[in-house]
């Protein structure tokens, strides 16, 4: 997981550095998303360090971590098409932003069986929203 | 009581000799819920009339209510599957039909796991059917993708309510309409979406002066031309409205301190937040002057009972969830709520669009359970008799992101239940576009816009056909039987969903049939023992209840034998972390609460007051498309008109889409009354007679989105964007841009071709020819000079429905006073 977190680390870092790209409305809207998840992931990157983890942070954390995505992901798409149906100058760029964070959505995706190892299948459906979870039923 | 116990039995009956039968129903159009009989004759629906002893409408109809039965007669009802073989649908058996959407299933399964299977119903069905899908779609497919046409209307009210008092349900009713002094209808135009009502609200006024009606929209509708106030807002500002008036509530000092200390939590909050909300910064964006500003918050801040009702205007408006939560806010710190004349009142849009949402059939589980809630689908397995994994949990989804699936081809199947998609999705190209990339069952009466994309359709049963329950606007139960056989080769979407199970074999935990009853009013008495204990509770109800007083309004338990006409009497919302249907949402940014941030806020009971932050909508009037567009309905039609277009009558008096225009808009393009225009948007274009008005502002442009036929380009949604709501994923369907290009004709004057030539031939009067052309009189042209004509040119007069009004431009029959003269033109 150290490894995932870290990769969004990153991704968030460029994300939230030259956050808003543009003055549209939903820009607003995404960028305290993406200033939260920024925020979570530190934490959960801090937490990780740690020998004894507090699994009740880290679930909590975890969980805040995925529902901004529940979140900024149809923000994200609305913002592209804002922009090409806006003439954006910035339609590059937020495109660009887009396929970052598509990256980023698959670090979460990648996360999931770190996640399940630590928490069990049957409390990760609490923590990861089903659509990430992939096809497989959630054992106990 | 309501309507003073003043019965009139409307009625549309097409019959030689008298009915035989009247079978005893609902209306299946709006959410008023209107009580009916449905007339029958030699086993065919030959009419209906109202039922005067119903308290909701006691015996009267709206128009489309009143003609709702021709479709059930219309020629081209489907009478068997359909399959499509080499691009073309083709007859097919029940037994191949099945056969396919098992396969289809199981594929789907395999592929793509429970989620790979997405049930998109509709608002018009009964609550049996729903619960129905909820079960199959929760514990038998295992997906997580419920959803609705509802998504598309009232999914708002839902979240509205979630946020603010921790369970779906609106506190007030129709009872309390009858009784407020005060009456907002914020983005609500009941004169034409809820005739019933608004008859009923107009008699009361007419007979008391009561209620004080404060009417918002960016239309000047027929309902706001009988308001003591209405503001004209710009479009996508409601919230920055509501948030000047809140501003000056508190400033005024209006405010019930000892309830707001006592039921509610973060006032503070709502305060700062609309500090900076000036009447003068209000005005400036909403466009509302600064006097009605400090009137309607005079008003809202002084009366002593407050009914505030919200439908699209609101709901598919941007800041959407926030707007109602805004709503929300100002009767909490008034303390108007959960007495006698005083509660939100949020509309749904459709006849059943609620029972949807209570029995789980979209949303959250059966019963206002929250899927967050380990607690909730434990009670919820343990009453499906199934195993807790079986059921998915989180966050929902909306058809925006259902759609996304399909594009990403991550959905196998997508079982399209009594809902014309491909006419009411906005941004309908991309809709089709994903549509033609999934495997698409579609049940419904008629081949419609959206059987075009269907790879398998089903022909079902409709209104009078089959049995069943609604629950309307005001959580009114109401019974409709079945007043005759459907045709011969057609099921209902119960039976549908039932052989289905059937076939899937879908089994409980021991092994036993996951769904064990076999008619309506058996699964029926299965839902009432999944709701009771939760805020819907119906485990008082019974069919015969029902029919005996004419529609209970849940909960109906034994506490409540005959139903509760308001919610929080007791001042007891159900924000305890264990008792709510959701954790909720960040009210700005849409991202959902974890139980433990729902825990923190401690309201443990008491109703959550929000900050609301206005934001303007993603899409705004610039450049190349300098007007705003807005969409909504006419009296005349229903939806798609899947059922509406198929009345002579109602067909007749709105045959056809338009687009509306400010008569200065129209001056400066030099339009004329009818002139087909075009329309284009970022996403498409359309060509439609323009119809010159002053009920819109300039600026603004409105075209209903009945018409959206594939052949005739007159559909809405080919102009509307797929921007939603972040709460609660609704589409906002009211803001986009556009451009309106004349679609013209040359013609150069010559000796033979002269300006009245031109004129004459193309059935224009000279005047028309000046205006279209920028003219002054005495209209000279030149030799040489070209000019201009519309290609095409279309009658668009809609007639008013409710005849009693004096607030048309032309003549109309008073009873009263006879003969009708000039004298009565001026008055009016």
């Amino acid at each position: 997981m150290n490894q995932h977190i870290a990769r969004i680390t990153q991704i968030l870092k460029v994300l939230t550095e030259e956050s808003p790209a543009s003055k549209n409305p939903i820009g607003f809207r995404l960028t305290p998303l993406l200033l939260e998840m920024d925020w979570t992931v530190k934490h959960i990157s801090h937490l990780l360090e740690k020998e004894d983890q507090n699994k009740e942070d880290l679930k909590q954390y975890l969980s805040i971590l995925y529902r901004d995505d529940e979140a900024a992901d149809p923000l994200i798409r609305s913002w592209v098409r804002a922009a090409r149906w806006m003439d954006s100058p910035q339609l590059q760029e937020i495109v660009r932003r887009r396929q970052l964070y598509q990256s980023l959505k698959e670090e979460l995706t990648s996360m999931v069986p770190d996640v399940q190892s630590i928490f069990g299948k049957y409390e990760t459906r609490y923590i990861i929203p089903p659509l990430f979870r992939g096809k497989e039923r959630n054992d106990a | 009581m309501s309507w003073n116990n003043e019965s009139r039995v409307d009625m549309n009956v097409y019959s030689q000799g008298e009915v035989d039968k009247w079978a005893y129903s609902t209306c299946n159009i709006c959410s008023i819920g209107c009580g009916c009989y449905i007339a029958v004759k030699n086993n065919k629906i030959v009419g209906i009339k109202g039922n005067a002893e119903h308290p909701i409408n006691r015996g009267r109809l709206g128009p489309k209510g009143e003609n709702q039965w021709y479709a059930n007669n219309s020629p081209d009802r489907l009478l068997t599957p359909l399959i499509r073989k080499d691009g073309t649908l083709e007859p097919a058996s029940w037994e191949e039909a099945l056969n396919v959407l098992v396969q289809k299933t199981k594929e789907a399964l395999e592929r793509h796991g429970g989620n790979g299977v997405a049930i998109y119903s509709t608002g018009q069905s009964t609550i049996e059917t729903y619960y129905t899908i909820a079960k199959i779609g929760r514990a038998g497919i295992g997906s997580h993708l419920l959803d609705a046409n509802t998504r598309l209307c009232t999914a708002t009210t839902e979240w509205a309510l979630l946020q603010s008092f921790g369970a779906d349900g609106v506190p007030a009713s129709m009872e309390d309409v009858d009784l407020t002094d005060t009456l907002m209808l914020f983005g609500h135009n009941p004169a034409e979406t809820g005739t019933v009502l608004f008859e009923r609200i107009m008699k009361r006024k007419r007979e008391t002066g009561y209620p004080f009606m404060i009417v918002v929209d960016v239309r000047k509708t027929l309902t706001a031309k009988e308001a003591d106030l209405f503001l004209q807002l710009n479009p996508g500002t409601n919230l920055a409205l509501l948030n000047g008036i809140i501003h000056l509530v508190i400033r005024n000092g209006s405010l019930d301190h000892e309830f707001m200390q006592n039921y509610t939590i973060h006032f503070d909050e709502v305060k700062r937040s609309v500090e900076l909300w000036t009447p003068e910064l209000t005005s400036q964006v909403t466009g509302v002057p600064v006097e009605q500003i400090k009137r309607a918050a005079e008003v809202l801040g002084r009366t002593p009972s407050l009914v505030c009702t919200t439908l699209q205007g609101a709901y598919q408006s941007v800041d959407a969830t926030s707007s109602c939560v805004a709503i929300n806010n100002l009767h909490l710190m008034r303390g108007l709520i959960g007495k006698p004349g005083s509660g939100p009142f949020h509309m749904a849009g459709q006849p059943s669009s609620s029972s949807n949402r209570t029995v789980g059939g979209v949303g959250t589980y059966p019963g206002n359970r929250n899927p967050d809630n380990p607690k909730h689908i434990e009670e919820i397995a343990h009453l499906w008799n199934v195993e807790e994994k079986q059921l998915e949990v989180g966050p929902e989804k909306g058809i925006e992101e259902i759609i996304y699936l399909m594009e990403q081809e991550k959905i196998g199947l997508f079982w399209n239940i009594n809902t014309n998609p491909m006419v009411s999705l906005p941004n309908r190209k991309r809709a089709k576009k994903a549509f033609e990339k999934t495997f698409v069952v579609v049940q419904d009466a008629f081949l419609t816009e959206t059987t075009e994309v269907a790879d398998l359709v089903l022909p079902v049963a409709i209104w009078g056909e089959k049995e069943g329950t609604m629950e309307n606007t005001d959580r009114t139960i109401n019974l409709l039987t079945k007043a005759v056989d459907p045709p011969n080769g057609v099921l209902s979407d119960f039976e549908i969903l039932l052989e289905f199970a059937k076939r899937m074999d879908f089994r409980d935990k021991e092994g036993n049939p996951l769904i064990s009853y076999n008619t309506p009013e058996q699964c029926f008495e299965e839902w009432k023992r999944v709701s009771k204990g939760r805020p819907s509770d119906m485990s008082g109800i019974t069919y015969e209840k029902l029919m005996k007083y004419n529609g209970l309004r849940w909960p109906v338990n034994e506490e409540h034998p005959l139903g509760t006409p308001r919610l929080y009497t007791d001042l007891k919302f159900h924000t305890t972390p264990d008792d709510a249907q959701s954790y909720g949402k960040v009210l700005f940014t849409g991202r959902p609460r974890t139980r433990e941030e729902f825990e923190d806020l401690h309201a443990n009971g008491r109703a959550i007051m929000y900050a609301t932050h206005y934001v303007p909508p993603a899409e705004h009037p610039s450049g190349e498309f300098p007007f705003w567009l807005t969409t909504g309905r006419l009296v005349w039609h229903w939806h798609s008109r899947t059922k509406t277009g198929r009345s002579p009558y109602l067909q007749m008096v709105a045959p056809q889409g338009y687009a509306e225009i400010n008569i200065e808009d129209a001056q400066n393009l030099g339009l004329i009354p009818g002139e087909v225009v075009k329309v284009s948007s970022p996403r498409g274009s359309i060509k439609v007679p323009a119809r010159i008005v002053d009920t819109i502002k300039k600026g603004v442009v409105f075209v209903p989105f009945h018409f959206g036929t594939w052949e005739n380009n007159e559909a809405a949604n080919e102009l509307t964007a797929d921007f939603t709501d972040p709460l609660s994923k609704q589409p906002t369907f009211k803001h986009a841009s556009c451009r309106i290009e004349t679609l013209r004709k040359r013609y150069q004057i010559s000796s033979s071709v002269t300006l009245l030539h031109v004129a004459d031939e193309n059935r224009l009067t000279l005047e028309e020819l000046a205006r279209i052309n920028r003219m002054m009189p005495p209209y000279r042209a030149d030799i040489g000079k070209v000019v201009e004509v519309p290609l095409s040119r279309v009658n668009v007069e809609i007639p008013p429905y409710m005849p009693y009004r004096s607030i048309e431009k032309f003549p109309s029959f008073k009873q009263a006073n006879l003969p009708y003269t000039r004298l009565d033109l001026e008055k009016g």
